[in-house]
């Protein structure tokens, strides 16, 4: 035995209910209620106000649509707030809040920027760094011997940030130079430029590193002994003056033999060029210059072995 | 009766489009019935006048979203059942006894009826009256809803937010009753 569905439609009739159609007629012999007059006026009076008040401000429905629904606020509709209106200056005045801080951020990168390439070190004028690179350019390149402007000006700060002691040299560059082995004053040297070159060691890292890579391709290889006294000089900071010591090497004569001693020549180039002189045996020669050399430096202090030549008749 | 084209619904729209003749005229279909279900539920002519007018009040305030989703009619009953649900809720007992009695004889009476009628006729319809008013409130819902209104089982399942053999259920048992009473 099966069970029958129970209609789905609303509109089919329902199955009658035992005795439902003798209460149905029973019922509709009771009393017919009505609503009283007043009621009906009321609720028509409603539905007339309502419709008016939408004619008057039909923003009022959709206000309240929007709102959220309160307790009885379909009874007592809320009070239609006017429009929110924005000060002309509310949209200019959003943009520049994010436009100030990365306008700040950029001028920061900017000013961080420019004082990283600001802080490198003055152009250092040592002899043995203007001496000694270009006739180890020459040496490794087999090159002219090149001109102090035709050296790129990256290698010429490698050499200044690599080569240089800061200070001492500076006052007394031919004693480290021209001694063949000055051991006192390379210690000495070596002290100085140990304490600063641990300092620059990082810096000097990395700023090596950009000026390799920057170097202009008409250098196809850098200096051997400029590699060589970078290295050491990043690597081991006390072993820098021997190594600019061993690169520091003697003038180059030019191709026809005669010593350059133009007015350009450091004073330690100078007194290089004496020197090579008085190994060629061009005693007279060397003296000469040598005389001239002291009128034009008397406050230099000349290697002993100058000295001598010098006091030779 | 679709409600896509229950004319209830389509003058209900009217109205929600500003047809104020439109309300009159589903007002005058429906106020007999609404008012009739809501006196003889709660048995109080001043709470019934209170839940009629709100009733119809609710109806003006959702014209704007109104969609004829179901008869008009059975949207209507359902929101007077709720609001009589939440006023018996709050408010004080439903009349009792004779003060229902009278409520629901205050009632204008057809004319067809005289004292001199029958009187038997007239104790059953008494009977009947105090038999519905003695059955339980969702039994006597449910039966008003299918006796005064004439709605399917589903249809009071809708406005009473009950199932449809709940309804049924519902219904049995109060026919029952109502049998036994008149037949005493």
């Amino acid at each position: 035995m099966t069970t029958p569905l129970p209609p789905q439609d609303p509109r089919e009739p329902d199955e009658q209910l035992p005795g439902e159609a003798e209460l149905a007629a029973l019922y509709r012999q009771l009393p017919q209620g009505e609503p009283g007059a007043a009621l009906d006026a009321a609720v028509l009076s409603a539905a007339a106000r309502a419709l008016a008040a939408e004619e008057e401000s039909p923003t009022v429905l959709r206000e309240r649509r929007k709102a959220a629904r309160e307790r009885g606020d379909w009874v007592h509709p809320k009070p239609v707030a006017p429009p929110p209106v924005a000060p002309p200056s509310r949209g200019n005045g959003r943009r520049p809040r994010w436009l100030i801080a990365l306008g700040s951020a950029a001028s920061l990168v900017l000013a961080a920027g420019l004082a990283w390439h600001m802080r490198e070190p003055p152009p250092a004028t040592p002899a043995a760094a203007d001496s000694a690179a270009p006739a180890q350019a020459m040496k490794a390149t087999g090159a002219a011997a090149p001109s102090p402007a035709a050296t790129p000006p990256a290698a010429m700060m490698e050499r200044a940030e690599v080569a240089a002691p800061p200070q001492e040299p500076l006052r007394q560059p031919p004693r480290l130079v021209a001694q063949s082995t000055p051991q006192s004053a390379a210690e000495t040297w070596r002290k100085a430029a140990a304490d600063k070159s641990a300092q620059r060691a990082s810096s000097t890292t990395r700023l090596a590193d950009s000026l390799r890579r920057a170097a202009p391709a008409a250098m196809p290889a850098p200096p051997a002994a400029l590699q060589e006294v970078s290295g050491n000089a990043i690597e081991a900071a006390p072993e820098a003056p021997a190594a600019m010591t061993a690169a520091a090497p003697a003038p180059v004569p030019s191709s026809d033999g005669v010593i350059a001693s133009n007015s350009g020549d450091t004073a330690n180039r100078e007194l290089d060029a004496i020197r090579e002189l008085f190994k060629q045996g061009r005693d007279d020669e060397a003296r000469k210059r040598l005389a001239a050399f002291q009128q034009a430096h008397p406050q230099w202090v000349l290697p002993p072995e100058l000295r001598a030549q010098l006091r030779k008749p | 009766m679709d409600a896509a084209v229950d004319p209830d619904a389509m003058l209900m729209l009217a109205y929600a489009r500003g047809d104020l003749a439109a309300f009159e005229a589903l007002y005058a279909r429906h106020r007999g019935m609404l008012y009739r279900f809501l006196l003889r539920s709660v048995r109080d002519p001043h709470r019934t006048d209170e839940l009629f007018q709100e009733t119809w009040s609710r109806v003006i305030s959702a014209r704007a979203r109104y969609q004829p989703q179901a008869k008009f009619s059975t949207w209507l009953l359902q929101i007077a059942h709720n609001l009589m649900i939440d006023s018996a809720r709050r408010q004080r007992p439903m009349a009792e006894g004779d003060e229902a009695e009278i409520a629901l004889a205050g009632a204008a009476m057809p004319e067809r009826e005289q004292p001199d009628h029958a009187f038997s006729e007239f104790e059953r319809r008494r009977g009947l009256q105090r038999a519905i008013g003695q059955l339980p409130d969702e039994q006597r819902i449910a039966v008003l809803l299918r006796l005064e209104q004439e709605l399917s089982l589903e249809e009071i399942a809708t406005v009473t937010g009950a199932g449809r053999e709940t309804v049924k259920s519902r219904l049995r048992y109060a026919m029952t009753r109502l049998r036994e009473v008149l037949a005493e």
